[in-house]
């Protein structure tokens, strides 16, 4: 009789804390993955101070190699993450159209006080959009294009630095000045301009000098046809072959496998380069017996006598297409930190400068008052001072780029670069082609 | 007359063979500098401190050696974790390689059949469609397998045989005479005996190749840990090393780390096959065949 | 007598099947699946992230009028010319040099072997280092030495592809093994029975050394010609396709398309293709492969 009432009294134990294991937490927490190219310590220093700050929301951070792969195998089997970046070497045009990304607009919309988009140049967030909803939102400004010198080279070379409102004339002279041979080979190994054997780059020159948009404003028609186009090229075209001022494509090849090789700034065998802000990183690997670096703005079209419209892009999140109502909604949680002041001084008291500027012209303050001591004295205020320049999203809204890029503009250009096509052919034969990929990659 | 013509013959064999040896070892270390040439770079550049890696054309000597390098390493990359993943992974790919792929290369070099030849081709036929276009599909299998994110699809399907193997392997095999099959038949072996006991022992240099092969495989595979897995912690060590290569930024800043990191990633291979050779290479080999 | 023939026939296909029941469970569980599902993509435009269209044929009838389609066949074959025959000579070579009795040869083994463990990926980075024009040991060694001017390599039309056959030729370490494993299969007594009858090194290496490589040689050849014509990961990584596609391999091209194109059904029509080009290719490597001697079947 005892027995069997201990037995009962065992069984009732078990049951009832069987039971109250099984009932869930108040506040259950909800994991969601955030994915991006590569290790990033300002991403990751955002994702743990938003951990910190909140109890509902756990964001896990998963650095992926071969992104674009990874992520477009992920989309189709939807099982992708939940957040994750995005931007223009994402393939956001042709994400945003095929139905893969949240659209984030009703959200925008409802906590639009939040956001505070009052002090964000109108064109990132246009970048983020397609038939006026949004797709993705911005948090970082790049491709803003100013000229990067290695001041050491100009002194060494006797030439004084040029002002701010130096011509293209100018940029060219000095580009002539600079190229030389250091070491008495017969051969140059110091050149004045780099990476014009990429069409990436040829196009930024381009822009820089010119204001030659490729692309109209909707990414919907490629403008090979416009004159600006055909002479900005001609002046890149006469910069590889009749002024000899850029390296061989070989030289510069060297450079994308490994920091510091080849043809580069920080080597300290090149004059000037037009990039980004985030070029900031040279100062961190450059020797500074060999280079040392500051910014120019690009140097003014003399056929106008001003700068010209330059375009712009930017760093994006998305969130997945197929993630559920409250994956959305911690997922738009994190999204807000990631881009408010909270979130942008994460990253700089964790690294202790920032690649580029964010997207709040408030919150400029991190990126131009840099802790390292290498970047004291550069102009990192001609990214953000120039920013009314800037016009056009250039490439954003355009869908297919890689297709258009690796199968008709690199080929095409290289041979372009090797001295076997002209300007005039280059563009006849490849309007056409990347007219038709634009329009297979709308429909 | 004679003594004399001999001494003489022997004379010049021992110098033919010293003039072989030295030759032998002009070629062999001339080879070495060829094959070694890349790794001296990466060597160098684990050892040195970060500003001194971009120095162009690179200083092979660092002017100090930074060991630390090494310990960030395992510090930053977590090398210790990754380690073991790939270890998992690794064995157990191992296990289920020399046992599926014997079993299947036993049958098409030993048995008679007449759906061998057809059956062959269709195993040679698995390797001939470009990995790229079955990503998908087999992704997609393993999802709804509920294996994403895990090492079965790592390791299951080397269980299963691999294309590549059971043809080494079948090679090998049709190299041991017949004999010995014949031999224990009569005598009333079955042919799992005969694969056991004949067979295996004596194709162990071949076995081992495959073990190594395998083995290194694994060890390196990127794809597969790639796409497969998604956990920080679930990395392999060539994943890991390829997501922190992966933003030039990460790739700058840890450069030399990242260099000690593949120098680390693979020692213990250059130590597996160092010490595996003593299996595979025998100075004499014994037939066993009596009479 | 033929009904004892015929169940012995019986039995032994039993057992033949038991032994390659793992590949063929296998073979139905991750590979069949896969395939067909890759060939009805073939007749279908598949951006991935969206939903297949069904086309067709028309992928096909695109790759007989796609221009670079002809580009990425002379660059994969040109490849394969340079690489096969010059890989199983090495390799031959290479295991004969192993196998010497030479004191210390256990460390020239793993140095030899040394790149073919290397990840194709830090090889790749460590080889645009050496093909570096200006400071690169290749032009180095060939200015100091020899007073040539080396080529742009991987920045050049016509060098990168050599350059490529260089890199690919470095990794031999894995043939060798292959080829030493083989050798040292070979039972000693046929050289000693050889020494007997007189015969000197050449004579041996001809007559049993050779013969009783060639199960080795053919698989060289064979796996030399799968692999080759599916040649990816250097050309990703060192030159991606350039310059000027002449470095465009067959497998890049179709990599691209899949994944960087988003033209999925291209890429996979691409993949059926080149599977129907390597099987008729091998299938005539192995009719006409009566020069392999295999010791079980001497008999």
């Amino acid at each position: 009789m005892l027995k069997k009432c201990l037995v009962g009294v065992l069984i009732l134990v078990l049951s009832i804390s069987m039971t109250l294991s099984f009932t869930p937490l108040a506040s259950a927490k909800i994991k969601i993955r955030y994915a991006h190219w590569g290790a990033n310590p300002w991403i990751e220093a955002r994702v743990k101070a938003f951990n910190s700050s909140q109890d509902e929301v756990e964001v896990v951070f998963e650095p992926m190699a071969d992104y674009t792969t990874k992520m477009i195998i992920e989309l189709s089997a939807g099982t992708a993450p939940t957040v994750f970046s995005t931007g223009i070497w994402a393939d956001l045009g042709t994400w945003m159209r095929r139905g893969v990304l949240k659209d984030l607009t009703p959200l925008i919309e409802r906590d639009k006080k939040e956001l505070d988009l009052s002090d964000v140049n109108p064109i990132l967030l246009k970048i983020c959009q397609v038939n006026k909803r949004y797709y993705a939102f911005p948090w970082e400004v790049c491709g803003v294009y100013s000229t990067w010198y290695n001041e050491l080279l100009f002194k060494k070379s006797g030439l004084a630095i040029p002002p701010d409102n130096w011509t293209l004339n100018d940029f060219i002279t000095y580009a002539q000045k600079l190229t030389k041979d250091t070491n008495g080979d017969g051969t140059p190994d110091q050149f004045g301009v780099s990476g014009l054997s990429d069409w990436w780059n040829v196009r930024t020159h381009a822009i820089a000098f010119k204001g030659a948009f490729m692309y109209n404003y909707d990414g919907t028609k490629f403008l090979g046809d416009s004159p600006k186009v055909k002479e900005a090229l001609g002046i890149i075209y006469d910069l590889i072959h009749k002024y000899k001022v850029t390296p061989s494509r070989a030289m510069i090849q060297a450079m994308a496998a490994t920091p510091g090789a080849g043809i580069a700034l920080e080597r300290g065998n090149l004059g000037m380069q037009i990039r980004d802000a985030c070029w900031t990183y040279f100062a961190t690997i450059a020797d500074p017996k060999v280079a040392q670096f500051n910014v120019l703005p690009p140097p003014v079209d003399p056929a106008t006598g001003k700068y010209s419209p330059q375009d712009i892009a930017m760093t994006s999140l998305s969130i997945s297409g197929s993630a559920s109502k409250e994956e959305t909604e911690a997922a738009w949680k994190f999204i807000k930190f990631f881009v408010s002041e909270a979130g942008t001084k994460a990253a700089y008291d964790a690294v202790g400068w920032l690649q580029r500027p964010p997207i709040h012209a408030k919150q400029n303050k991190y990126f131009l008052q840099p802790k390292e001591e290498k970047f004291k004295g550069i102009r990192l205020d001609l990214f953000t001072k120039l920013s009314y320049l800037y016009v056009c999203p250039e490439n954003f809204a355009a869908v297919n780029l890689a297709p258009i890029q690796g199968q008709v503009l690199q080929p095409g250009w290289d041979k372009v670069f090797d001295g076997k096509m002209s300007v005039e052919e280059f563009l006849k034969t490849v309007t056409p082609q990347v007219n038709k990929l634009i329009q297979e990659g709308l429909k | 007359m004679n003594n004399v013509y001999r001494v003489s013959f022997f004379e010049s064999q021992k110098r033919t063979r010293i003039f072989l040896m030295i030759l032998t070892y002009i070629i062999l270390i001339l080879g070495v500098c060829v094959v070694l040439l890349p790794f001296t770079w990466t060597l160098s550049t684990s050892l040195k401190p970060l500003q001194e890696a971009f120095k162009w054309p690179p200083d092979f000597i660092p002017s100090k050696f930074m060991w630390s390098n090494y310990s960030q390493a395992l510090e930053k990359l977590d090398m210790i974790k990754c380690t073991e993943n790939t270890l998992i992974v690794t064995f157990s790919v191992l296990i289920g390689t020399l046992f599926s792929n014997s079993l299947a290369a036993f049958g098409f070099a030993r048995l008679r059949s007449p759906w061998k030849d057809a059956i062959f081709s269709m195993v040679l036929a698995t390797m001939m469609l470009p990995y790229q276009v079955t990503l998908i599909p087999l992704y997609i299998l393993y999802r709804n397998l509920h294996w994403l994110d895990t090492f079965k699809p790592l390791t299951v399907p080397a269980y299963f045989g691999n294309a590549f193997y059971i043809f080494l392997l079948r090679q090998f095999f049709l190299g041991i005479p017949k004999e010995y099959d014949e031999a224990a038949l009569i005598d009333g072996c079955s042919y799992p005996r005969i694969y056991w006991s004949i067979i295996l022992p004596m194709a162990r240099p071949a076995l081992i190749t495959v073990g190594i092969f395998s083995f290194m495989g694994s060890w390196n595979d990127l794809m597969g840990p790639l796409i497969i897995l998604s956990s920080y912690e679930k990395h392999t060590l060539a994943l890991r090393l390829a997501v922190f290569r992966q933003d030039a930024f990460s790739y700058a800043l840890n450069f030399t780390i990242l260099a000690a990191g593949s120098i680390m990633m693979t020692l213990p291979l250059i130590i597996i096959f160092f010490f595996a050779q003593k299996y595979f290479i025998r100075g004499v080999v014994v037939s066993g065949l009596k009479g | 007598m033929s009904q004892g023939k015929s169940a012995l026939m019986k039995h032994e296909n039993r057992w033949f099947f038991i032994f390659i029941l793992p590949w063929i469970i296998g073979f139905f569980s991750f590979q069949i699946g896969p395939m067909v599902y890759s060939l009805i993509m073939s007749l279908c435009n598949w951006e991935i992230i969206s939903s297949p269209k069904f086309i067709g044929l028309e992928n096909y009838k695109t790759f007989f009028t796609d221009p670079l389609i002809k580009q990425c066949f002379k660059v994969t074959f040109l490849f394969a010319l340079m690489t096969i025959p010059t890989g199983i000579v090495l390799g031959i070579l290479l295991a004969l040099l192993m196998n010497q009795p030479v004191k210390g040869i256990t460390i020239f083994r793993t140095l030899y072997y040394l790149p073919a463990v290397t990840s194709a990926v830090s090889a790749a980075i460590l080889w645009i280092f050496v093909f570096d024009p200006q400071y690169g040991i290749l032009n180095y060694l060939l200015k100091r030495y020899f007073s040539i001017q080396g080529p742009p390599w991987l920045g050049s039309e016509t060098w990168a592809l050599p350059a490529l056959a260089i890199m690919s030729l470095w990794g031999i370490g894995g043939s060798m093994i292959i080829y030493l494993a083989a050798l040292q299969s070979i039972p000693t007594q046929l050289y000693e029975a050889a020494e007997i009858d007189g015969a000197n090194s050449i004579q041996k290496f001809f007559s049993i050394t050779l013969p009783m490589l060639t199960p080795a040689i053919f698989f060289n050849l064979v796996m030399g010609i799968i692999g080759t014509l599916q040649t990816f990961t250097q050309a990703f990584v060192t030159t991606n396709g350039g310059p000027a596609n002449a470095t465009l391999f067959y497998a890049l091209y179709l990599y691209n398309n899949a994944f960087r194109y988003y033209k999925m059904g291209y890429a996979s029509a691409l993949a059926w293709m080149l599977l129907i080009i390597i099987f008729v290719i091998t299938r005539i490597v192995f009719r006409t492969s009566n020069w392999v001697y295999y010791e079980a079947e001497s008999r």
